[in-house]
């Protein structure tokens, strides 16, 4: 755009700069001159003007199909931006702290409980989740962004994305997302309070022994459903129906198999 | 941020050419945004912030990591933003106008888009694509000769004359 040397043609760079009007005044009186001059360089202008389409138009008719109840609840269930960096860093800190000091002792559950007895993975989880009442849960803190560096160590273990719009589900709060481990496995398990029926988890581990439609069974007096993908092994375990479990089921498994 | 949703999620389906794509950047865009929102700098325009992060991410996180994984990127040949149920939804002309800027580079396209679509100066398209405004210059001459190129715009899907405007 800065062009001292007046007898120049104008190049197609300026010529565009000209029909956006993105020139300086003197530019333009440069442009106006030049083409007055020279009637080849009104021919150029037209030839560009012809790619000057009703771009806006076209991209808000296409912004209209844009999904906005998704990404509006997307939005909902992200932290609010005004609370105060200190404390995010404060709140992000404790959760951490706490994530650890309970991995920690869930390790050392897990093992000592392998010991104890031969099983497989829904079993432990069922003797680990008999333990859990509503006040274990109840006091940890509703922080979106907490959970979401929780759900990416679980994604970087187990080889998942995992998002809190896919795992929002009706009346029960996410409290918390965490791994535990047990013979070296990962497993990640993700903590809901029901207000009637108490605990609840989504748990999932890798699994390579295939695809497999819901099943159910009880343990501890709590119900199970699981499925299984190629990859992972998912549970979903509490003391609601069997019914109302295998209906979460379903709409978790349709959104993350999406 | 609610407000800028549906420009968010255009522009990333126009860098992505993939909805399920476009949808996640929304939300890296979002999620981003609220981490730094002590950077976003009052009585500045939110939207231009919120693009500039988008694009950010698609160039150093979603499409470096897709080209990473060998699995390439998207041909405006199978872009989304027109197939099947979506065609009915797109008005002709509209249609026309996206294919034609789909089928346009990336670099080229983005530019485009932000020059044309969000009305964007020149100098705010090169500080949100971070490059200098001679390339912002020289990207959309590029673009309008190969925008140019095509017939006019048909207002019927099929064209039975080649009417010069």
């Amino acid at each position: 755009m800065n062009d001292h040397s007046p007898p120049t043609i104008p190049s197609d760079e300026q010529l565009v700069a000209y029909l956006d009007d993105q020139l300086d005044a003197e530019q333009r009186i440069r442009i106006d001159a030049a083409i007055d001059e020279d009637p080849t360089l009104s021919l150029r202008l037209q030839w560009l003007a012809r790619s000057s389409l009703p771009f806006q138009h076209a991209y808000d008719e296409l912004g209209q199909q844009a999904p906005m109840e998704r990404l509006q609840a997307m939005l909902d269930t992200l932290p609010s931006p005004a609370r105060p960096a200190l404390s995010r860093r404060w709140f992000l800190a404790a959760a951490a702290g706490l994530v650890v000091s309970s991995v920690v002792a869930d390790r050392l559950f897990l093992g000592w409980q392998l010991s104890q007895q031969k099983s497989n993975w829904r079993g432990l989880v069922a003797d680990y989740m008999s333990l859990y009442v509503p006040q274990t849960l109840e006091h940890l803190p509703n922080d979106e962004a907490a959970q979401r560096a929780q759900l990416r160590t679980i994604d970087a273990r187990l080889g998942l994305t995992l998002a809190p719009a896919q795992l929002a589900l009706p009346n029960l709060a996410l409290k918390r997302a965490q791994i535990l481990e047990y013979d070296g496995k990962p497993i990640a398990q993700i903590t809901y309070l029901d207000p009637v029926h108490g605990p609840m988890a989504l748990c999932v581990t890798r699994s390579n022994n295939g695809s497999r439609h819901f099943a159910q069974e009880r343990r501890h007096e709590m119900n199970i459903v699981y499925w299984a993908d190629l990859e992972h092994a998912w549970m979903l375990i509490g003391r609601n129906s069997m019914t109302d479990l295998e209906d979460m089921a379903k709409v978790l498994r349709g959104r993350l198999s999406a | 941020m609610g407000q800028h949703l549906a420009r968010l999620w255009r522009y990333g389906l126009l860098l992505s050419r993939q909805r399920h794509v476009a949808e996640d950047l929304v939300q890296a865009t979002c999620v981003r945004a609220l981490e730094r929102s002590g950077q976003f700098v009052p009585g500045t325009r939110m939207d231009r912030w919120l693009l500039s992060i988008l694009h950010s991410i698609w160039l150093n996180e979603v499409r470096a990591r897709r080209v990473r994984l060998g699995q390439g990127l998207v041909n405006a040949d199978e872009a989304l933003s027109f197939d099947g149920e979506h065609a009915a939804q797109t008005h002709v002309l509209a249609a026309q106008v996206i294919r034609r800027v789909d089928a346009l580079p990336e670099t080229q396209r983005e530019t485009v888009y932000l020059a044309y679509v969000e009305g964007l100066s020149y100098r705010e398209v090169a500080e949100v694509l971070q490059v200098p405004i001679g390339t912002v210059m020289s990207r959309l001459a590029t673009a309008r000769l190969k925008l140019a190129e095509y017939p006019p715009l048909q207002s019927v899907p099929n064209p039975t004359t080649g009417e010069r405007r």
